[in-house]
């Protein structure tokens, strides 16, 4: 009788410490949103997708605190974390880790090196999601500076813009982008207008075997117009991966500056990328062959260092097209550098129908040698293939590491 | 009271930090000369330099041959990174102030790539060493030589230095030897370079720099306020003239 009655005590005082174990109210409160809980054989499983910090190594640092401050009984934890619906990554630990991560026990390079960190296998579970993120939307804005050195009449000309957008995520995996430019000033075109840069929709997905998918039409940057795929797959965590792009457009305006028409038909380009990642530096060596949006066939070799959300590359491009620089001097390959800096705030206003917002990145090219309509590919911002290295085990790892770095 | 002397001396005294040296190449160094030291990793600083006049020298442009002393003024304007712990890299524009860009000057500010490696830490016994290649970009432009990047700083060579204490005083000793590499002329710190950075005991936030750069000797004191801004007065005792550098440091990790 008095081993039943005990029983009984500890299965309610397990129970309640269930119970207490809500991550799911205080995530929602801080404006995480498609939060699935899971309890199962003992473990705790967390998915959750961030719009609300601009960096997702902030994000997953906000995410800790609050688990460690709720009180669970299940020590193994595994958090998931997703994009546009889509689960990316995956990071195993305990609530034990945790919480000596948080109370400054151990260091984050103690932590990362005895939590599991990798790209998720997992899918999205059948329970009903809290805080969904579709049908919301973001009116960003974001900057872009066009520009060309390297003339005696007007040594920097140069067109800077501010880039409007409205981005939605209207299903899982789905979403639409459309980027307005509007020019502040042009001495390097002298006949650009304010209009349209992105107009298109895009659904990612995750293949079976962890190859993510994308899949767009509209309109892009660089006035293409039509259909584009992408598809991405890792091997060794984060430290190859393997890109394979299509695309199939024609030239031109979506809404045409006065006086100007740019058409061409059928263009397809397409490209290979190998990519290998030195992680303890998060630093990529990529190489990509293929056919470039504007016919040209070649190659470029890049080297690019992460340092959080800052990206600083390296490049050398060469193609079968002849690359003119300044003052009219003929190269033979094109060198250059890129960066990526954040802009705007931290953290953004919560999710919702409609958030203002500014946008997350800029990104300004330098090509040393000329060359700049050359090596010239689609992209697709916003979509889980170009926000992946955000995601990427060894960056959120790294990320960790310095956000706690003297605590 | 000397007005300058005066700003002189608050500056001096305004120190708050300890402070690390941005020679007016970019890189890190003494007053001009390169040093083997480095920032940590993923350092990253934004900033300037102010070459006196009688000191800068024509980069391009018609008149007067490249390599020439001219009356104007310089301005180096840069960006450092520490891209790897053992690396560095510089991009630097120098400008001939006072001198507009027209087609009748044929003038252009010249734009120089920098790379220096890390070859050894410094240990008890040994100095640490570093391996620069200045105005990098003669190394993989094949048409340099007649193209608007011919090299006007290319500079290769190998640095070293060495920390000593004594009496509380911390100096940091650097010599180094730049030279001609296959068919790029060095065009800076050609032959032996070297000199001292000196922190006393009595201002440990101020230091004292003393270099030979192969061709002049500079003399500069620096200061570092908030962490991160960085400033250095430079003095030319061969023209007598004053220089300054103003740098943002930023680290990015």
């Amino acid at each position: 009788m008095r081993n039943l009655i005990l029983t009984l005590l500890l299965i309610t005082a397990s129970a309640n410490l269930q119970a207490q174990c809500d991550l799911i109210t205080p995530l929602k409160n801080e404006g995480f949103e498609n939060l699935i809980q899971t309890n199962e054989d003992g473990e705790l499983q967390l998915h959750y997708e961030n719009r609300r910090y601009r960096f997702e190594g902030l994000a997953l640092q906000k995410v800790l605190e609050i688990i460690a401050d709720t009180p669970c009984l299940s020590n193994s934890i595994t958090l998931i974390i997703y994009n546009k619906g889509i689960p990316v990554t995956e990071i195993g630990t305990t609530k034990a880790l945790i919480d000596d991560l948080i109370s400054g026990t151990i260091t984050a390079k103690e932590f990362t090196s005895s939590s599991s960190f990798d790209f998720t296998t997992k899918k999205k579970p059948k329970e009903k999601t809290t805080q969904s993120s579709y049908l919301k939307s973001d009116l960003a804005v974001g900057a872009r500076t066009d520009y060309l050195l390297g003339n005696f009449d007007n040594p920097i000309r140069w067109t800077p813009m501010l880039l409007p957008s409205l981005q939605s995520t209207i299903a899982r995996g789905t979403q639409i982008n459309t980027t307005f430019g509007v020019v502040l000033y042009d001495d390097l075109y002298n006949w650009e207008t304010s209009r349209f840069r992105y107009a298109f929709a895009s659904h990612n997905g995750r293949l079976p075997g962890g190859i993510f998918t994308r899949l767009s039409a509209g309109y892009f940057e660089q006035t293409q117009y039509g259909i584009e795929g992408h598809a991405t797959k890792f091997f060794f965590g984060d430290q190859l991966r393997f890109d394979l792009n299509l695309s199939l457009t024609e030239n031109r305006f979506l809404d045409p500056p006065p006086g100007r028409r740019a058409i061409d038909k059928n263009h397809f380009s397409y490209g290979f990328k190998a990519t290998y990642r030195y992680t303890p530096w998060t630093t990529d060596l990529s190489i990509h062959y293929g056919r470039y949006i504007f016919d040209d066939t070649g190659y470029t070799l890049l080297l690019q260092r992460q340092f959080n959300e800052v990206f600083i590359g390296f490049f050398m491009r060469e193609v079968d097209q002849q690359i003119v620089g300044s003052f009219g001097t003929l190269y033979d390959r094109n060198y250059g550098f890129q960066f990526t800096v954040p802009i705007g705030t931290k953290k953004h206003l919560k999710p919702h129908y409609i958030r203002p917002k500014t946008d997350e990145q800029y990104t300004l090219d330098y090509n040393y040698t000329g060359g700049v309509s050359i090596g010239r590919r689609i992209f697709a911002p916003g979509t889980v293939i170009a926000e992946l290295e955000e995601y990427y085990p060894s960056t959120l790892q790294r990320a960790l590491e310095s956000l706690f770095k003297g605590r | 009271m000397n007005k300058p002397l005066t700003l002189f001396g608050l500056w001096i005294l305004l120190s708050i930090t300890p402070i690390r040296a941005q020679s007016t190449t970019g890189t890190r160094g003494l007053v001009k000369t390169p040093t083997a030291r480095m920032f940590e990793d993923g350092t990253l600083a934004l900033g300037a330099a102010f070459i006196p006049p009688g000191y800068h020298k024509r980069t391009s442009g018609a008149g007067l041959p490249k390599g020439t002393v001219v009356p104007n003024a310089g301005l180096n304007t840069f960006i450092t990174i520490n891209l790897f712990p053992f690396m560095e890299i510089m991009f630097r524009y120098s400008h001939e102030i006072n001198l507009p860009v027209t087609p009748i000057t044929q003038y252009f500010p010249d734009r120089m790539f920098t790379a220096r490696f890390k070859l050894l830490n410094e240990t008890k016994k040994w100095p640490a060493v570093v391996l620069g290649m200045q105005d990098v970009v003669a190394f993989f432009d094949t048409n340099a030589a007649g193209g608007g990047s011919a090299p006007n700083f290319a500079s290769t060579y190998l640095v070293a230095t060495k920390n000593f204490n004594y009496k509380g005083f911390n100096i940091d000793t650097t010599l180094g030897y730049g030279s001609d590499i296959g068919d790029i002329p060095a065009k800076e710190f050609r032959g032996l370079f070297g000199g001292l950075e000196i922190t006393t005991p009595y201002l440990e936030d101020t230091q004292l720099l003393l270099d030979y750069d192969a061709t002049y000797i500079n003399i500069g004191v620096q200061k570092q306020f908030f962490k991160r801004l960085h400033t250095m007065v430079s003095y030319y005792p061969n023209y007598q003239k004053v220089g300054w550098v103003l740098a943002y440091r930023y680290k990015m990790y």
